[in-house]
């Protein structure tokens, strides 16, 4: 096996390609849990429907992207983030939490998918 | 995997239910395997950001590159047991007053897993026992 080490990669016209630079699929009920991830050191629980991402390494800013959606057996839900203040959201964390699409109100749920994007 | 949680109070907002970090298991691993940088090179990250955000200036706020770098370069520290791991994560990821200021009580605990309800119909009234 080898490994590729570089900066930037870009494609023959010089147009660099972005990487994801962290994912997680998240539990998040009963004492929750990290199904899987890349570059998460760790998750907390912040209460209902609320979760922070804690970042492995860090960005290198905060203007990065996060695509996130979330499911549980049930079709009525789905995820967005919250990033108003005091929500955390910077280059070491982002806090983000999950809304019913029919009460709106915030709500646990067991599959959570996100993945976030930016400059490293 | 992890038999290992940290529940935590924020001093900033203890009208708040207690929170409950999840360690990654894939980051444990790096952990103990040795592939972490000093604590230092997160911490360092850390004050530029706070001092941008108190600044104002967080929006364009973008760390120095060599600083940055060290995630990456600096050299790693060896292998941490679980244990270590998680004292390390506590000071990485708890903000700093939870551990690094003095309190009337401890503002977190690092607990194994079962000593956590799984129950969460009353999350939201959770409070670390004393």
């Amino acid at each position: 096996m080898s490994t590729l080490k570089a900066n930037t990669i870009q494609n023959t016209n010089g147009y660099t390609r972005y990487t994801v630079h962290a994912w997680w699929n998240l539990n998040g009920t009963g004492t929750i849990s990290i199904t899987d991830d890349g570059n998460c050191s760790s998750a907390t629980d912040n209460g209902v429907g609320t979760y922070t991402a804690n970042f492995g390494n860090y960005f290198a800013n905060a203007t990065y992207a996060i695509t996130c959606v979330a499911a549980g057996g049930d079709e009525s839900q789905y995820g967005y983030t919250d990033a108003g203040t005091p929500s955390p959201y910077n280059t070491s964390q982002m806090q983000i939490r999950l809304q019913d699409s029919n009460s709106w109100g915030v709500r646990d749920t067991s599959m959570i998918w996100c993945h976030w994007v930016g400059d490293v | 995997m992890t038999k290992y949680r940290v529940i935590f109070d924020d001093p900033d907002h203890l009208d708040e239910p207690t929170k409950v970090l999840v360690p990654s298991q894939n980051w444990l691993d790096m952990a103990m395997a040795g592939n972490l940088p000093p604590i230092w090179v997160y911490w360092q990250l850390q004050d530029d950001e706070q001092k941008a955000i108190k600044e104002g200036r967080h929006k364009e706020f973008r760390h120095d590159t060599e600083k940055h770098a060290l995630q990456w370069t600096a050299p790693r520290i060896g292998p941490l047991t679980e244990e270590e791991a998680m004292e390390y994560l506590v000071m990485k990821d708890l903000p700093r007053r939870c551990w690094a200021e003095e309190h009337n009580r401890p503002m977190f605990k690092i607990v194994r897993t079962e000593q956590v309800p799984s129950d969460r119909t009353f999350r939201n009234a959770w409070e670390m026992a004393a």
